[in-house]
């Protein structure tokens, strides 16, 4: 045991008496452990001052006024103003949370639909002029068989029919892209207009 | 009539319904419980409110109180246990800085202790016990100004004779060091 140790047992009183004696007997033949000893016991005795200090009453009177005032307060409100508190908190959290997690991640664009031809060319490079596939007089001269190929391509494709299916529902006389759309009535017309504009803008 | 006894009779009154009853055993202990928060929190401030937190929870459970240890034990826990939650979560808003805790130790307007030498010394002492880590703080404010025994004080905090006398000695050395030198 350390002598620091030894003094706050001793003016602790949790020393035996025969361990308080043979403190004292090392106490008075050390100068030393005599002025740390000194310095505790001062210590201890400035504590001791402030064990009981004035304080000015009327706080104390005031308290249970106080308490009562709160406890209504709690009896009308209940745990409404912490839970309404603590819930905007955890909504505060939770939307900061979001936008994080929305800010460091992109939208996902749907992947670009490629429709092709009946010979498996890529309809879009048909019409870019910047593409190795564009020819202009294969358009012209091929332009409405293409379109009819495309048409049936689109139709096979959503339906998922096979080629012998296809027949049934696509129109074997006239199937050519002109008369289609002559045969489209108003009503029609505008339906397509907004499905089209649905799926472009809009993503469905 | 014991203590005891009066706190048993106070105790079965208020479950009867008296409010009067409540009234006095706050009466009796309101110093004890301001006290052991004040010099545990550091400030009139602080205390106020854990007195208060204190009150609400004896309130509530004072019903279920069993007589298995004497009402100022009891109470003395409920301090003890409200005054170390109050302290972390002012820590907590200490760190997101929602709370000031030196405007709260400089105002003394608010005090309660009017005599400025008395004020000046316990600031010092409050600010010392703000030192030290919460366990020996708690220990050595009961041991040095409740005059607990180590029994007592283990009932209270739950921890082993040997862990407090352990405790008050880290904290009765770092006190007065920092005591002495103003180490603030």
């Amino acid at each position: 045991m350390n002598t620091n140790n030894k003094i706050v047992e001793y003016l602790d009183g949790q020393l035996s008496q025969e361990e308080k004696d043979s403190f004292e007997n090392e106490l008075k033949s050390s100068p030393g452990l005599q002025s740390e000893f000194q310095q505790y016991k001062k210590f201890k005795e400035s504590l001791t001052q402030l064990r009981n200090i004035e304080v000015d009453e009327s706080y104390f009177i005031e308290t249970i006024p106080k308490f009562r005032t709160r406890q209504s307060v709690l009896k009308r409100y209940g745990v409404v103003p912490k839970l309404t508190l603590s819930l905007s908190t955890l909504l505060a959290v939770a939307l900061v949370f979001v936008l994080i997690f929305f800010r460091s991640n992109k939208v996902a664009i749907p992947n670009k639909v490629v429709v092709v031809d009946s010979n498996g060319v890529d309809f879009s490079t048909l019409l870019d002029p910047s593409s190795d596939n564009f020819n202009l007089n294969y358009i012209s001269s091929n332009e409405a068989s293409h379109y009819d190929s495309l048409l049936n391509s689109m139709i096979t494709k959503a339906l998922d029919l096979s080629p012998d299916e296809l027949s049934y529902v696509a129109p074997s006389n006239n199937s050519d892209l002109t008369s289609l759309l002559q045969n489209i009535n108003e009503k029609e017309a505008d339906n397509i207009y907004n499905e089209v504009l649905k799926q472009k803008i809009l993503g469905r | 009539m014991t203590d005891t006894d009066n706190d048993f009779e106070l105790i079965n009154s208020f479950i009867s319904g008296n409010q009067a009853a409540f009234n006095k055993i706050v009466l009796k202990y309101q110093q004890k419980i301001y006290w052991h928060a004040r010099r545990m929190t550091g400030n009139h401030l602080d205390a106020d409110e854990v007195v208060q937190e204190v009150l609400i929870v004896l309130y509530n459970k004072l019903k279920d109180f069993q007589f298995k240890s004497s009402l100022y034990t009891w109470i003395y826990k409920i301090t003890a246990t409200r005054s170390i939650n109050y302290l972390k979560k002012r820590n907590l808003r200490q760190i997101f800085s929602f709370d000031d805790l030196e405007a709260k130790s400089v105002s003394s307007s608010e005090d309660v202790i009017k005599d400025l030498e008395t004020k000046e010394k316990l600031d010092s002492l409050e600010k010392a016990l703000q030192k030290v880590p919460l366990r020996q703080r708690e220990v050595f404010i009961m041991r040095n100004f409740d005059e607990m025994s180590y029994e007592e004080i283990s009932e209270i905090t739950g921890v082993t004779t040997g862990g407090l006398k352990a405790n008050y000695f880290h904290a009765m050395k770092k006190i007065m060091e920092i005591m002495q030198n103003n180490e603030y």
